[in-house]
């Protein structure tokens, strides 16, 4: 049995979620529906002294130390963004070499247990029992717990997510890659600069994102479009002949992408898109020729009455054709570089 | 090796280094109960594919992009490279907007086998993924010429280094040398596109370098000018271009740039030159023939769909499909839409579009600042199954090479890079 014959879970989610999903973000469109693809969802819970850090499927990554509150059990709270995939890696003595202790996090949410969240409201995962010395369970000595911690949670703002392949974690075995200890030397990757330097050089953060995708290149909270600074070597972008983009501005897309519970078979649309090698990706071109995006009416007259190469385009569709085109070009908003309206 | 470095001096200790793209790069896990679409080859062809899978699919698809390379050389314009008006880099394009705005995983590696049956590919970087449909892009092979050393005689027609040492050995020539190219039997990549550059080499040697003693020979393995005869017909008289048609290579001496040739089958001529360039006949890409999706030299599909005559869940675009349709990057974007429509309908049990069209597009330079195009639209009969031009059409070409056209040519060739590529 192929999966295509699997229902469509993801039928409740909004076009805004597949924005976010995508590593989009409310700057990233034109629709009205974004407001909600940034939204956040908090994790919080009381740890020993730790620090928490979050790696996210959209590049992005989040750490916060918990509050010493005096007693034992420390409280923290770290947001991340709601619909996103995150692993959860807790670390307590994350500043002595020695007695670090390294621990990826598993969700046991009803029944159903990974490594791989998604949030779509806040978790309190209540007190997790962190080791604090020594890893339970070490086998290679890379102050990495070899297991998962398991905690429990009943949720519905949770999915655990079970998956065939999930690149923060390419091996499947619970444990997020940048706490490999690839190199089998005692010293997981993350903390190995041996490796580091020898293996990872497109992956510098040591995430499991290779950093022409990553949009946090150092792992410092800042996505790398507002991050002057890409690389965190304390030289800014702009004075850097190297990775660094040093132009940080969100692209704007002017691409209205399609919400698809259903896959809808759209006649025109098919059509259109043969039009966008020469007019732009659904009608908006980049270049002085005209986007076509919105065009109802006056489609047809243009097609003919251009001469040259669209004339000789023109005639290779039929008027039902060319209906179809109009019709669902109709449906699209006017480009702002329309040249005939 | 138990030192700590602080993050910070960690990452100095790094030094800047180039990405290199191997490891991979995808930010997205693969979830077992939405369906796979694996598009192997990141071209025109295939970036398209990949792109419009997730356009129209959305969250109902998952879509990963295997491409060997993190940036892709687009041959188009890529004559111009060799006059200087265009640079490699500046016709380099990444995959960050598939990533990033569409939600494509981008893996670069390469396939080292297909498995037809269990429906999984293997990957260089010892991945092992599976698939409920397959794309594959992989462009076009090169029949082996004996002798022939691309690192001395580059063919050039993958766009890339192999421009740049072409360009590199033009930059050198003197007055009095002469360029010789051979253009390989029909079907291959780019019909217009050798004579485009005879053109474009002719008119740098003898207006913009200025050595009017220099000379061009075009040996033509196909019996006339495949495309715009008139035009580039005139235009090698009018640059003095030496145009042997029936010319078919041989074999090539790398070292001494000789190629050595025959005319309708007659005797064995040979020629030498200062730069030569060889652009041998060609075939769909190596993974067409390990995998057994050919039909002699190309693979054989049902242009509705794209799908392969020989394999269930495997479709074929781009130039090694056999459809007849030309091999180009305008109508491998062109195909991939119609592809990428069928798959997205077939993981919905629907049934393809009925009457698919395609087109193709070309603007070729001539000179430094002219151009000449021609186009053409495709439709499916239902009688012979195949496409073919919409009769009565009578698709004109150019009328010749103008300054308007070369203009818009940057117009065409922005639009297809962006609807490609961003």
């Amino acid at each position: 049995m192929k999966l295509y014959k699997a229902p469509f879970i993801l039928s409740s989610l909004t076009m805004a979620v597949m924005l976010a999903s995508c590593g989009g973000g409310g700057s990233d469109s034109t629709t009205t529906s974004t407001s909600t693809s940034t939204s956040a969802s908090v994790v919080t819970g009381t740890v020993p002294g730790t620090l928490i850090e979050a790696f996210c499927a959209d590049g992005t990554f989040y750490s916060e130390n918990s509050t010493n509150n005096g007693t034992t059990k420390h409280p923290f709270s770290i947001s991340l963004p709601s619909n996103v995939d995150c692993r959860l890696v807790m670390t307590t003595n994350e500043n002595d070499p020695v007695k670090r202790v390294v621990t990826p996090i598993n969700l046991d949410n009803n029944g159903t247990i990974s490594g791989l969240i998604n949030l779509s409201g806040d978790i309190d995962l209540g007190h997790v029992p962190l080791a604090l010395n020594a890893p339970n369970v070490d086998l290679n000595h890379d102050g990495v717990e070899d297991t998962p911690l398991k905690v429990s949670i009943s949720s519905a703002s949770v999915t655990t997510k079970q998956v065939t392949y999930d690149p923060l974690d390419t091996d499947g075995d619970g444990i997020p890659n940048v706490y490999e200890d690839d190199d089998k030397d005692g010293v997981s990757n993350h903390y190995d600069n041996d490796y580091l330097s020898s293996r990872k050089r497109d992956d510098r953060d040591g995430d499991g994102i290779n950093d022409l995708y990553d949009r946090d290149n150092d792992n410092d909270g800042l996505t790398d479009d507002r991050d002057n600074d890409d690389d965190n070597d304390g030289i800014k972008d702009s004075e850097e002949v190297d990775h660094d983009d040093s132009q940080d501005t969100n692209a704007s897309t002017s691409t209205v992408p399609t919400p698809v519970q259903n896959y809808t078979a759209t006649t025109g649309r098919l059509l259109v898109s043969q039009c966008a090698q020469c007019h732009g990706t659904n009608g908006q071109s980049v270049t002085s020729w005209d986007s076509i995006t919105g065009e109802a009416n006056e489609l047809a007259s243009e097609m003919f009455d251009q001469g040259g190469i669209m004339l000789a385009q023109a005639h290779g569709y039929s008027s039902t054709e060319i209906q179809a085109m109009a019709a669902w070009l109709g449906s699209q908003p006017n480009a702002s570089n329309d040249q005939d309206n | 090796m138990i030192t700590r470095l602080s993050r910070r001096s960690l990452l100095k200790a790094l030094g800047l280094g180039v990405v290199t793209g191997s490891m991979p790069g995808l930010a997205h896990a693969v979830t077992a109960n939405i369906p796979h679409v694996i598009v192997v080859g990141g071209g025109f062809a295939g970036a398209t594919a990949a792109k419009y899978l997730k356009m129209w699919g959305g969250l109902g698809v998952q879509v990963t992009l295997i491409e060997a390379n993190p940036t892709y050389v687009s041959p188009i314009l890529s004559n111009l490279v060799l006059n200087g008006q265009k640079t490699t880099s500046g016709l380099s394009f990444g995959y960050a907007s598939h990533n990033q705005k569409y939600g494509v995983n981008i893996i670069h590696a390469t396939v080292d086998s297909i498995d037809k049956v269990n429906q999984t590919v293997s990957l260089s970087n010892a991945q092992n993924l599976a698939y409920d449909r397959l794309i594959l892009a992989p462009g076009i092979e090169f029949d082996a010429v004996q002798g022939h050393d691309f690192n001395k005689v580059p063919h050039a027609w993958k766009a890339g280094a192999q421009t740049n040492l072409l360009k590199t050995q033009i930059d050198a020539m003197v007055d009095g040398d002469n360029f010789v190219m051979t253009i390989p039997s029909a079907p291959y990549r780019c019909p217009p596109g050798p004579y485009e550059r005879a053109c474009v080499v002719a008119d740098y040697l003898q207006n913009t370098k200025g050595l009017s003693n220099c000379s061009v020979t075009v040996l033509d393995a196909n019996p006339a000018i495949t495309v715009e005869a008139t035009t580039f017909g005139n235009a090698f008289t009018n640059y003095g271009v030496t145009y042997i048609p029936n010319a078919v290579v041989q074999s090539v001496d790398s070292n001494n740039k000789t190629v050595t040739y025959s005319v309708n089958g007659g005797a064995a001529l040979s020629l030498s030159a200062t730069t030569l360039n060889v652009i041998p006949n060609q075939r769909a890409g190596q993974i067409i023939f390990d995998t057994q999706l050919n039909n002699g030299k190309w693979a054989p599909v049902n242009p509705l769909n794209y799908e392969s005559t020989l394999a269930s869940n495997i479709h074929i675009i781009g130039d090694s499909q056999a459809t007849g349709q030309p091999k180009a990057g305008h109508i491998g974007n062109s195909e991939a839409k119609v592809c990428a429509d069928a798959v997205l309908r077939s993981l919905k049990n629907i049934a393809p579009d009925p009457a698919p069209k395609t087109n193709s597009a070309c603007y070729s330079p001539i000179s430094s600042n002219t151009a000449s195009w021609l186009t053409a639209v495709y439709q499916y009969n239902s009688g012979t199954k195949q496409m073919e031009l919409v009769p009565g059409a009578s698709y004109p070409a150019s009328e010749g090479a103008t300054t308007g056209n070369y203009s818009n040519m940057f117009n065409w060739s922005g639009n297809l890079f962006q609807d490609t590529f961003a």
